[in-house]
């Protein structure tokens, strides 16, 4: 063998050992992931959806809705006349209760990541009365689109108030 | 003397030919294997997402049943009549025939649970068809408020949707 063929012969090599090297790298490459259709449309409804119900479920022990007792909770906050007493507890504490227990039964059985929070800001000051969450679902982390429910005070209380829920992905 | 070496060229010749023809084949081989696999990937992909498409279609058909909805004035769109729920499950045990006559077209293999979470706590199961083993489920979950319009008071509520598909898998 001439060296321009062992040449020729080292230069086919080299090609053949790129291709199977490009073969190997697209073949077993992990393809991106990105999130299965019904994820995203159950977590971009799940939400709002979420807290709308939650608002306007009655609780059997107070006789109110949950919109109600919330709007009783910014009361305890501003030190007004409450409402509710319900199971001898103030307002704000058995929203947590009773939201506690709602969550317990689906988005933490799920296995879902969020963060649930109770705001009530007037003059500038925004507070948080009410808070939900682990610490794993920072605004950092991909979310789905926040569920937001303002709590009407008008003409009662002065201020506003609204729920707010983040589902991390 | 020179037969030896116009045997020896021409044989070296061929040699090179026969080399050529390995490594184009061997690249050609690499090539069909290559789309072959990417052709598998994409049609797989392909049918994920027709499945997940049809378990979103039939999560709105559910949670859009006119037959399910509030009556009352002023309750919001998002809102299920829990008399309403309960009748469907009724016509579902009393008269199957009936009701999958109807339903089957909307709904095909699926399962639909509405869960109640508080402060009651039961399953009320509108819909359920899985018509064979080795499926693959869809799961979609949409919280809904059931209104009792006996004593006027709201649940918070689950509606579950199951969606089932054939199993897929290459042999």
């Amino acid at each position: 063998m001439t060296k321009a063929q062992i040449e020729i012969m080292g230069l086919v090599l080299i090609v053949i050992l790129i291709t199977l090297g490009l073969f190997f790298s697209v073949a077993f490459k992990q393809p991106q992931t990105s999130p299965p259709i019904t994820t995203v449309y159950g977590d971009e409804k799940l939400a709002s959806d979420y807290l709308i119900t939650f608002l306007e479920t009655t609780d059997p022990v107070c006789q109110a809705t949950m919109r109600d007792i919330a709007i009783d909770c910014v009361r305890h906050h501003l030190s007004q006349p409450t409402r509710y007493h319900c199971e001898n507890k103030d307002s704000c504490t058995y929203l947590s209760d009773v939201l506690t227990h709602i969550l317990d039964k689906t988005l933490n059985d799920w296995h879902y990541s969020y963060k649930l929070a109770f705001y009530y800001e007037q003059g500038g000051t925004r507070e948080e009365l009410l808070i939900v969450d682990d610490t794993d679902c920072t605004e950092y982390k991909p979310q789905a689109a926040p569920g937001l429910q303002p709590i009407s005070l008008y003409p009662d209380l002065p201020g506003k108030a609204w729920f707010q829920l983040n589902i991390c992905r | 003397m020179p037969l030896p070496v116009l045997k020896n060229k021409a044989q070296l010749h061929m040699g090179e030919t026969i080399m050529v023809l390995i490594i184009v084949v061997i690249i050609g081989i690499v090539a069909f294997v290559f789309y072959v696999r990417m052709t598998e990937d994409k049609i797989q992909g392909k049918l994920i997402e027709i499945e997940e498409l049809n378990a979103v279609e039939t999560a709105q058909l559910a949670s859009s049943l006119y037959e399910l909805r509030c009556s009352k004035p002023g309750v919001t769109d998002l809102c299920f009549d829990i008399h309403k729920a309960l009748a469907l499950q009724d016509l579902r045990t009393t008269n199957p025939t009936l009701f999958f006559t109807y339903y089957y077209d909307l709904f095909g293999d699926a399962k639909i649970t509405l869960q109640r979470i508080y402060p009651a706590d039961d399953d009320i199961i509108l819909y359920d068809n899985n018509a064979g083993t080795q499926q693959t489920v869809k799961r979609l979950a949409i919280p809904v408020p059931l209104h009792n319009s006996s004593d006027d008071t709201t649940t918070f509520g689950i509606l579950i949707i199951e969606k089932y598909s054939q199993q897929r898998g290459i042999p």
